[in-house]
């Protein structure tokens, strides 16, 4: 398995209401992983009704971009519902703290880069 | 068609578990007992093909299957092909694991199960039976719930269902009389399923369990039975019947979850059978009625108190055979209904590969330095979820290069939290017990972290800052072991309180680098930090062209300059500092040297020289609290305790010679008062230091540890004006 990428992006602090109603940019995806907390990649900057917003720039997540026969194997790690299609899924895999995005051509493994050798370890 | 039994061959019928085939041949599977045939007992239990405990009845004859008998007293043996090597990789079968999501899980396919079943689908449920006869040995149900199967296939499968039906029946209920230990003694349904499969029990006496007073025997088998009239009649195996069954209910006593409800015979009450007043109550404990009267004579008058003293129900079949004649023993003993006791997974005995199918051990992180470390030569080791190094091969040279020069500390694992909001300052001035409010921008403050109890759970700084809109922002670090805890005890509080908090943990997202020694400014100014920050200052700006947040502090006890970073510039700015450095000696420091660094200067670590109850003037540090400020965690428990008088206290102790073990007890006189926390012979103050407990009063100036005299000693040992951290 290749080394995982970094998950670019900025992570987002901020009343619920307000990433509700954030406008991301072009190409911009957002993965909501509180009501109050959420990380969007793709965008250098966002703005955000909410004076005491938290913006900073992300660096704890790497990530892998599985095929989907890739996500087969890791399938059986995951206690919890695979989320559906778009959907952010968050728990253990292998006992390691992770997400998952299922998209119509891959499956986006997400982890804090201080644990990805663990679940590669667990996982290949 | 042949197994193996004890290393003789035993020919077997189409159809023939292995116990009907030993039982075909005059034999038992083990060594005398009641046989069920059902699963429900333990009785028939022999080691297969290697695995010990297997019960006999449930598995299908084969071919050249080996089976050998569990020995008559003791233990079977534990079977390893090769001596454990915990370190060696593993060389057992790795067990697999499958996973399910289920609508509505039904256990067992018997009249109650199947009926079940098809109500709820009548319902429109989707339902899946987990049943033996289709390979599934139920051996769990959890809380959630969570269904724990042993398929057939060798494969373990959890099954995480919405709803769980328990309809596992009734089973029939042994005999509990002198010599029903004895061979040739069967349940009627275990004499049901012989006789249809051909096996001549000859001549057999059939007698109903509350009219069997005992069974008589020779030579370990039996030859007769005696009725409750005295009545005796000779045989060569007995049919025990009995006018009611037991609840089947072991995976119902596992899990009180509202989702979860047990149907049919297994939830059905019954008539307990007469209190046994002779033999063997627990088969597979070998627990005999007159144990159960010692251990109540004992005092435990309990069904559970007894179970836990006797070891009656605690062993194969967790309480299959023996609970309804336990339940009467102390429902007669007691002259109240014993009910049954807790039911604890697993139901059927697990190999260690199967009950470690797909388990992992709590992961441990990784810095943005590990590559660093490693390649340095570092000794990696685990400390609060981290991988760390504890030193680089010399720890004295590293202590050294932090007192004399410049050194590097990977402390990317401290806690990182940055919180704003309306309600910010009011939330940390009742979590922290130090004022908050009056920490100017640009300037940091040692915090504790308190308890309810006003014990310390953890430390840490508060750095304060004004975002580009003049609102306040607040970057608070905790320890590396207590992050993950004081940010859901700090995000449980503000909840609790309504305060409106932003909170964005950053521990993982940033690294940070101590830049530490008399020779750290230099080292700093020579990769671009100019104007460095005084102590307990901190600023953003550029390091070595990476943006940091520059704090300064110190726990070494030397000027100390922490670089919080993002963490994908850790490893450039690593090798940039050590390269700036090299003229200056610079190497980096692990925890080892760390630890004796810090000891020098009396800092406590959390956890090592705390205990769970440790307050702030238990450990000398009242400074750090201000009583007089508005409430806080903590405050009205120190308010109440500070009028009492403490029996407990830590002290900085010195002794001349080498540094005792930390654990060592501390003695005055010929008592021990209390512990050694913290040890280390200091070659710069060239005697031994320490932390340790005192826990008796009066408190004793000289104490006596490792059998050599100590002095309290005032802390910080080094440098106690703080004029080198300060520097």
């Amino acid at each position: 398995m290749l080394a995982p990428e970094l998950l670019e992006g900025l992570r987002v602090v901020a009343n619920s209401a307000a990433i509700d109603a954030a406008v991301l940019p072009d190409g911009a995806t957002m993965l909501r992983i509180a009501p109050d907390d959420a990380i969007v990649t793709g965008a250098a900057t966002l703005t955000i009704d909410d004076p005491f917003a938290i913006i900073e720039p992300e660096y704890t997540f790497v990530h892998w971009r599985l095929q989907p026969a890739e996500f087969e194997s890791v399938k059986h790690h995951i206690e919890w519902p695979v989320p559906e299609m778009g959907r952010l899924g968050q728990g253990l895999i292998a006992g390691v703290p992770a997400k998952i995005v299922i998209t119509p051509d891959h499956v986006l493994l997400i982890v804090s880069a201080g644990l990805a050798h663990e679940l590669a370890e667990r996982l290949w | 068609m042949r197994i193996a039994v004890d290393g003789q061959p035993i020919e077997y019928a189409a159809g023939d578990s292995v116990a009907i085939a030993i039982v075909r041949a005059g034999q038992h599977p083990q060594h005398g007992g009641t046989l069920c045939l059902a699963g429900d007992c333990g009785n028939c239990c022999a080691e297969i093909e290697g695995v010990a405990f297997t019960r006999t009845c449930l598995t299908p004859a084969q071919p050249g299957l080996r089976v050998v008998r569990h020995p008559a007293v003791g233990a079977p043996p534990l079977n390893l092909a090769s001596p454990v090597d915990p370190v060696a990789p593993p060389n057992h079968p790795v067990t697999t694991l499958n996973r399910e999501h289920a609508d509505l899980v039904v256990i067992g396919a018997g009249a109650s199960g199947s009926a079940a079943a098809a109500e709820a689908r009548a319902q429109g449920r989707e339902v899946e039976v987990l049943a033996g006869e289709q390979g599934h040995d139920v051996v769990g149900v959890y809380p959630g719930p969570l269904v724990v199967v042993r398929s057939s296939n060798g494969q373990m499968l959890h099954v995480h269902a919405h709803d769980v039906v328990i309809a596992t029946g009734a089973a029939e209920i042994h005999p509990v009389c002198d010599g029903n230990m004895l061979r040739g003694i069967y349940t009627a349904g275990a004499a049901e399923q012989l006789r249809r499969a051909g096996v001549d029990l000859g001549v057999v006496a059939t007698i109903e369990l509350e009219r069997l007073r005992r069974i008589a025997g020779d030579d370990g088998r039996v030859n007769g039975i005696v009725d409750a009239k005295g009545a005796a009649t000779a045989c060569d195996s007995v049919v025990v019947t009995s006018r009611t069954k037991a609840p089947r209910d072991l995976l119902a006593r596992m899990v009180a979850d509202p989702h979860v409800v047990t149907v049919g015979p297994a939830a059905s009450e019954f008539d307990l059978p007469p209190a046994p007043a002779t033999g063997t109550v627990c088969p597979c404990s070998k627990v005999t009625v007159d144990d159960l009267e010692m251990v109540w004579d004992k005092g435990f008058q309990h069904l559970e108190l007894v179970k836990r003293a006797s070891l009656c129900g605690t062993g194969t079949c967790q309480g299959g055979a023996c609970m309804p004649h336990l339940r009467a023993f102390v429902t007669a003993k007691s002259g109240k209904p014993a009910q049954p006791f807790t039911g604890r997974p697993a139901s059927r005995q697990l190999t260690i590969s199967e009950a470690a199918a797909d388990m992992h051990l709590d992961p441990f992180r990784r810095t943005a330095l590990h590559n660093e470390h490693v390649a340095l030569g570092a000794r990696m080791d685990r400390f609060g979820g981290w991988w760390r190094p504890w030193n680089y091969g010399n720890f004295l040279d590293e202590y050294w290069a932090v007192r004399e020069g410049v050194s590097l500390g990977d402390v990317s694992t401290l806690g990182k939290m940055i919180v704003t909001g309306p309600d910010v300052v009011e939330a940390l001035e009742r979590i922290y017990p130090t004022t908050i409010h009056d920490i100017r921008p640009g300037r940091s403050r040692y915090v504790l972290l308190l308890n309810e109890r006003g014990h310390l759970i953890d430390d840490g700084m508060v750095c304060r800052e004004v975002t580009e809109d003049g609102s306040d922002r607040f970057v608070l670090t905790f320890t590396s072991g207590g992050a993950s805890f004081a940010e859901a005890w700090i995000r449980d509080w503000i909840e609790t309180w309504d305060l409106d908090v932003h909170i964005l943990d950053r521990t993982l997202a940033l690294g940070a680098i101590n830049v530490t020694g008399p020779l750290a400014s230099e080292l700093l100014r020579r990769v671009g930090l100019a104007d460095a920050p005084r102590f307990l200052q901190h600023t953003h700006t550029d390091v070595a062209g990476t943006p940091c947040h520059v704090l300064r502090l110190s726990f070494t006890g030397e000027a100390s300059f922490e670089l919080h970073h993002p963490r994908t510039h850790s490893a450039e700015l690593w090798q940039t500092l050590m390269a700036a450095g090299r003229d200056l000696g610079v190497r980096p420091h692990g925890l080892q040297a760390l630890f004796a660094l810090r000891l020098e200067k009396g800092h406590v670590i959390v956890g090592m020289d705390t205990e769970m109850d440790s307050t702030p003037r238990r450990i000398n540090m009242d400074w750090a609290v201000k009583l007089d400020k508005a409430d806080f965690i903590g405050r009205r428990a120190l308010l109440r305790t500070a009028e009492l008088e403490d029996h407990r206290r830590l002290f900085g102790l010195t002794m001349p010679g080498p540094a005792p073990v930390e654990g060592a007890p501390i003695w005055v006189g010929d008592e021990i008062v209390g512990h050694v926390t913290s040890s280390f012979q200091s070659p710069g103050l060239g005697q031994a230091v320490m932390l340790g407990w005192q826990k008796h009063t009066p408190f004793s100036d000289i104490v006596t540890i490792d059998g050599r005299e100590a002095h309290v000693t005032d802390t910080p040992f080094y440098d106690p004006q703080g004029a080198r951290a300060r520097a």
